[in-house]
């Protein structure tokens, strides 16, 4: 009887293990917007919570993504971001873990605006 | 890059917002190249001049915006004509652009608060505009070399936008009075 329970508590831990190792297994993906032409493309987009999203200047000149939410700071998972300036060519990429609607703009040219949606 | 030259019948009020001249203009590739780098190169001065005499933050960030993007483009420009080892040619247009853009310096150096904001501001607003349809109807067209034309399909998406932003400051300034 003793014996059975041991085995009973081996199999639920392997399980649970199983549970989490799947879980870890979710691969949380990658999105990119484009800042081409004075537009980010797609301005608005919808990720899960835990996501990358990487924002990538194709245009000649410098741009932001900062969040409208304030603060600043570029850390990764924070509600608020900002880029600072990005050249041509350059790239910056944000983890958003917590759920909302983060609007964006560049703050140099006011009528480049941007959504990304978190589930 | 070829040379092949094509009359162009431009208003020099490319520049001359207040005063329009007509001018008549033959420009090549290169010339054209150079009457772009020009333009940029007065809307920086017209930038600074705005940092230096104005207090408005729209106005200010408009301003840092120009010297931002206008410089960003002018390398651009360096950047392809290195690469496909030409330079820009001066020209009559771009030298009557420059005339005009003293007058119009000194004009706005005499300003201040919102009579210089407003002389800037709507200043941006026409100028781009007329830039931005002289790229758009005489230059593209007309530019021979392709990697050229990309060139200047791209900065006037930028310029464009520029124009869309002074319309936003006009406004805005407008609100204040």
């Amino acid at each position: 009887m003793k014996r059975c329970a041991e085995r009973t508590i081996r199999w639920t831990a392997l399980a649970l293990l199983a549970g989490v190792v799947t879980a870890c297994d979710v691969a949380k993906e990658h999105h990119e917007v484009m800042m081409e032409s004075l537009t980010f493309s797609p301005a608005r987009l919808t990720v899960s919570a835990g996501d990358t999203v990487t924002w990538i200047n194709r245009d000649l000149v410098p741009h932001t993504a900062t969040s409208l939410r304030g603060g600043g700071g570029a850390a990764p998972g924070r509600a608020d971001f900002d880029s600072n300036a990005l050249i041509a060519g350059a790239s910056f990429s944000v983890v958003l873990t917590e759920p909302g609607e983060y609007a964006y703009t560049c703050a140099y040219h006011p009528m480049m605006n941007g959504v990304v949606v978190v589930r | 890059m070829k040379n092949g030259r094509l009359a162009l019948a431009i208003g020099a009020a490319m520049l001359a917002t207040a005063n329009p001249v007509s001018a008549q203009a033959d420009l090549n590739d290169l010339e054209m190249a150079h009457v772009a780098v020009t333009a940029s190169n007065i809307d920086i001065a017209y930038a600074h001049l705005a940092l230096a005499l104005s207090n408005n933050e729209g106005v200010r960030v408009f301003a840092e915006t120009m010297i931002r993007d206008h410089t960003a483009v002018n390398g651009a420009v360096a950047d392809l004509a290195k690469q496909l080892n030409v330079r820009a040619q001066d020209n009559d247009m771009s030298r009557s652009l420059l005339r005009d853009a003293e007058r119009i310096k000194n004009e706005m150096s005499r300003l201040r608060g919102a009579d210089f904001d407003r002389y800037y501001a709507e200043n941006e607003l026409q100028y781009h505009r007329t830039v931005n349809g002289v790229v758009e109807d005489v230059f593209l067209p007309n530019i021979e070399n392709g990697q050229v034309r990309d060139a200047f399909r791209q900065a006037l998406q930028i310029f464009r936008g520029h124009e869309a932003h002074a319309v936003q400051m006009v406004e805005r300034l407008t609100e204040l009075r």
